[in-house]
């Protein structure tokens, strides 16, 4: 699949949404509806992500006429869903999955003050994987299956850094905007989260051998 | 002379180019005498290979959904 064209800057996609232009919004659906529904899925289980996301979505266009910019509009977009997401999950009962549980942020690293930080130590040093070459690792679609499910299991931080950084190309800056994080804090958490995903494909890929 | 847990820590910057340059030549000096260190970067930069291919995997928006959408927008619309 081609990626949606890029959207043009927010002060003309705003202008452009505020005067009830269709195809601006179906752009916006087309390159942000599939990262939301990725966030929603690791706070609800899948029968409920279509009700965050389109939660989500009208409080984006009730939103539109007072967004001050004071962030980009995709941090402000991302930052209506992980609320209304929380706030569904919390209503249903279902935190998914169960490692989102108790106080916010614990145990995840993101409180580590950065560079003095140590992340828990290594079990040993690491495995050999039966396929380590990055390209023919990820043409196996069963593997991309594998790590996507291997996202939902991050501590609720790890898991929403990961995903912006590394799924969805956002720069560190807009990840800290989007969820209150210093750079700091935003480093741990990313390196934190992909230590876990990388220990979780080396028990993965020492089960199954990657043909 | 960097540890081992030093690498180990410093694995994504190093991997996100923002390490200082001195750093830099330091994680690589320790990467050229240590295999576990070496397998752990390697590693590790598949893990962000594949973190990066997963959204690729990801179907378009349906014309039905966009559709739904688009009315939605009629009703909501500023």
């Amino acid at each position: 699949m081609s990626p949606p064209p890029p959207l043009p800057d927010d002060a003309t996609l705003v202008a452009a949404l505020r005067a009830g232009d269709d195809a601006a919004f179906v752009r916006v659906v087309r390159a942000y509806d599939a990262t939301l529904r990725r966030l929603a899925r690791g706070y609800v289980g899948e029968a409920l992500v279509d009700e965050v996301v389109q939660d989500t979505w009208i409080g984006v266009l009730r939103g539109l006429a007072t967004f001050e910019a004071r962030a980009a509009f995709r941090t402000w977009v991302c930052r209506i869903l992980i609320n209304r997401a929380r706030t569904l999950a919390v209503r249903s009962a279902r935190m998914v999955p169960m490692s989102s549980l108790g106080p916010e942020g614990a145990g995840d690293g993101g409180d580590a003050a950065g560079e003095g930080d140590r992340d828990a130590p290594a079990a040993g040093p690491p495995a050999p994987w039966s396929e380590e070459d990055p390209a023919r690792l990820a043409a196996h679609q069963e593997l991309l299956a594998f790590v996507e499910q291997a996202l939902t299991e991050l501590p609720e931080r790890q898991r929403l850094v990961v995903t912006l950084r590394d799924l969805h190309d956002w720069s560190a800056e807009d990840v800290c905007n989007a969820l209150d994080l210093t750079e700091s804090n935003q480093r741990v958490l990313l390196h934190r989260g992909r230590l876990r995903v990388r220990a979780m494909l080396e028990q993965h890929l020492a089960a199954s051998r990657v043909p | 002379m960097l540890s081992c847990r030093d690498v180990h820590d410093l694995a994504s910057a190093h991997i996100d180019r923002e390490l200082p340059w001195r750093r830099r030549m330091a994680v690589r000096l320790h990467l050229a005498m240590c295999k576990h260190c070496r397998r752990l970067m390697r590693q590790l930069r598949a893990t962000v290979a594949v973190l990066g291919r997963v959204k690729d995997a990801d179907p378009p928006v349906s014309p039905e959904r966009e559709a739904a959408l688009v009315e939605l927008f009629k009703r909501e619309r500023p």
